[in-house]
């Protein structure tokens, strides 16, 4: 079966493309750029790298392995695929802070090889769990002493101002940058920032001034062309102490919002005792045991208390998604402590990451990357069918075509949490009630079990599909 | 011209040696503003290319003062 494709997403660099061949991941290296390549594999920082589990591993495979799919090129290497491709729009503080820090901390250690990076994108990293991991084998290449560094737009506007927002004024990230696609111009930051914003070193130089020179270039003030800039700009140790101090100032970022979010206090607010909690994870473990899920998706996961559940019945990775910021930091901080596969990323169920950037195909929308084998959606469903109106078949439809099985649990009306939900609206929601529900299920999915959960009359359901839904397995 | 021949040479030879292009390496736009924020913070050699820029601004702008003063060109009309 061949099924190759030249990824969407892999156009810009032209020193080679990424493909897919019958799910491996394979990259060429252009004719070109071979030289450039040859030279970094020969300094052995790509050793070094994929030691520190900084770099995704590769090897060198045949070149007749993509046929005619790709030409010009030299090599081809063979990447390990990963889990889940998730993008810097998705990701929470925590992650898109450790993929800053990782950058630098590659960039470092490139240089002392002799080694640059060409940009500083911040698609060039992906995560394994908690663990930021660099991705692009071909942004390595020699390094001109006395260079400018490339990248450094590209990372203030990537990483660096999409972290100031949220430590400056606690506005996340997630919403500018997937509108933009490419993080946050200098120029924008600048105009939102206070005195007290600007008195540090750091905002100086990285958001004022270098927004400042920018509109001189602009409105004709100066006249830059590439013959104006010396060979010699910045000397390799200035070069070092200015990732070092980045680095130095990135680490401390934190989010100005720093106050506990209603979702961390959930522990105390949730409806259920400690002993209905433990017979829920209960439920989630039984399901993994018996379904063998090796990856499993978690809508609404909060901290991650069943995505860790599943884990420990047997998963190999866990991908939890949620609305709240607070909580999503509560989660990575408990997958970083511990080292687990979850990964758990911002979403807004209602408005899902959509198929975007060149074509609308560059990135790929969150429905096109569902290949988990289950999924979870627990204390979910009222969330999106009161508080967001949407209908209930529509909502377990959708829920159900993510994956081949999984559980939801309903609510009832009279679990206190969707009487407070109700409060202060009228109760339009003729339709949600437990045997309407389990009625929408069983037009998919035969329920293999089911449990009430809390004495307010929470249900779980076990469903699994007769067969496997069609989704997409790309990875850009 | 100065009358100062020797500081004038100096700096004349300085920012000629400063001169010298980098060479064009990345498929990426730097960026004009974090290009001249390097070269400010690359010490010496880059604050007096920044001066340099920045001069050719000033002096322009002297430079059509004087010339408004002295005489307006004539009007011409477009046929």
């Amino acid at each position: 079966m061949n099924t190759g494709r030249a990824l969407p997403g892999s156009f810009r660099d032209p020193s080679g493309r990424v493909y897919e061949l019958d799910g491996r991941i394979l990259r060429t290296v252009a004719a070109h750029f071979a030289a450039d390549f040859d030279f970094v594999e020969s300094t052995g920082l790509f050793q070094k790298l994929t030691a520190c589990n900084w770099l995704v591993p590769f090897e060198k495979a045949d070149t007749a392995i993509l046929g005619g799919l790709a030409n010009n090129f030299k090599y081809v290497l063979e990447v390990t695929p990963l889990r889940f491709i998730s993008y810097p729009y998705e990701w929470s503080f925590p992650a898109l802070k450790a993929a800053a820090l990782l950058h630098l901390e590659i960039h470092l250690a490139a240089l002392e090889y002799g080694v640059t990076l060409s940009d500083a994108s911040a698609y060039n990293i992906q995560f394994r769990g908690p663990r930021p991991v660099f991705i692009d084998h071909l942004s390595f290449r020699r390094y001109r002493p006395g260079e400018i560094w490339a990248g450094h737009r590209q990372f203030c506007e990537q990483f660096l101002n999409p972290l100031l927002l949220r430590a400056f004024f606690g506005i996340s990230h997630n919403g500018w940058y997937r509108g933009t696609q490419e993080g946050i111009k200098a120029q924008e930051l600048s105009r939102l920032l206070k005195w007290r914003h600007r008195a540090s070193w750091s905002v100086l130089t990285h958001v004022l001034l270098q927004s400042f020179f920018q509109r001189s270039v602009e409105n004709n003030s100066v006249h830059l062309s590439k013959d104006k800039i010396p060979a010699a700009a910045l000397p390799l140790p200035s070069f070092q102490r200015l990732l070092k101090k980045l680095h130095s100032w990135i680490s401390k970022l934190r989010p100005a919002d720093t106050a506990k979010t209603f979702w961390q206090d959930y522990a105390q607010t949730q409806s259920y005792s400690s002993a209905e909690a433990e017979s829920k994870k209960r439920f989630v473990s039984d399901f993994v045991e018996k379904e063998k899920p090796k990856s499993i998706w978690d809508l609404g996961c909060n901290t991650g208390d069943y995505c860790i559940a599943a884990l420990k019945g047997g998963a190999e990775y866990a991908v939890g998604f949620d609305y709240d910021q607070g909580a999503l930091e509560l989660a990575f901080a408990r997958a970083h402590e511990k080292n687990l596969a979850f990964q758990s990323l911002f979403f807004d169920a209602a408005n899902p990451s959509p198929n975007q950037g060149w074509n609308e195909q560059e990135r790929s929308g969150l429905q096109a990357r569902a290949s988990s084998d289950a999924v979870l959606a627990l204390a979910f469903i009222h969330h999106l069918a009161i508080t967001r109106n949407i209908p209930l078949d529509q909502l377990v439809d959708w829920i159900m075509n993510l994956a081949p099985g999984g559980i939801i649990e309903f609510i009832p009306k009279s679990d206190p949490m969707v009487q407070s939900l109700l409060r202060h609206r009228e109760d339009i929601f003729l339709d949600y009630t437990k045997e309407v529900f389990l009625n929408y299920v069983v037009r998919k999915a035969r329920i293999v079990n089911t449990a009430t959960v809390s004495s307010s009359g929470r249900l779980l359901v076990w469903w699994q599909n007769a067969q496997t839904p069609g989704a997409h397995n790309l990875k850009t | 011209m100065s009358r100062r021949p020797t500081l004038t040479t100096f700096f004349l030879v300085l920012v000629y040696t400063v001169s010298l292009p980098q060479e064009a390496l990345a498929y990426l736009d730097p960026g004009s503003g974090s290009m001249m924020l390097q070269l400010l913070l690359g010490g010496v050699v880059g604050v007096l290319a920044i001066l340099k820029l920045y001069w050719n601004t000033f002096a322009g702008l002297f430079r059509r003062k004087r010339r408004q003063e002295d005489s307006t060109p004539p009007f011409e009309v477009e046929k």
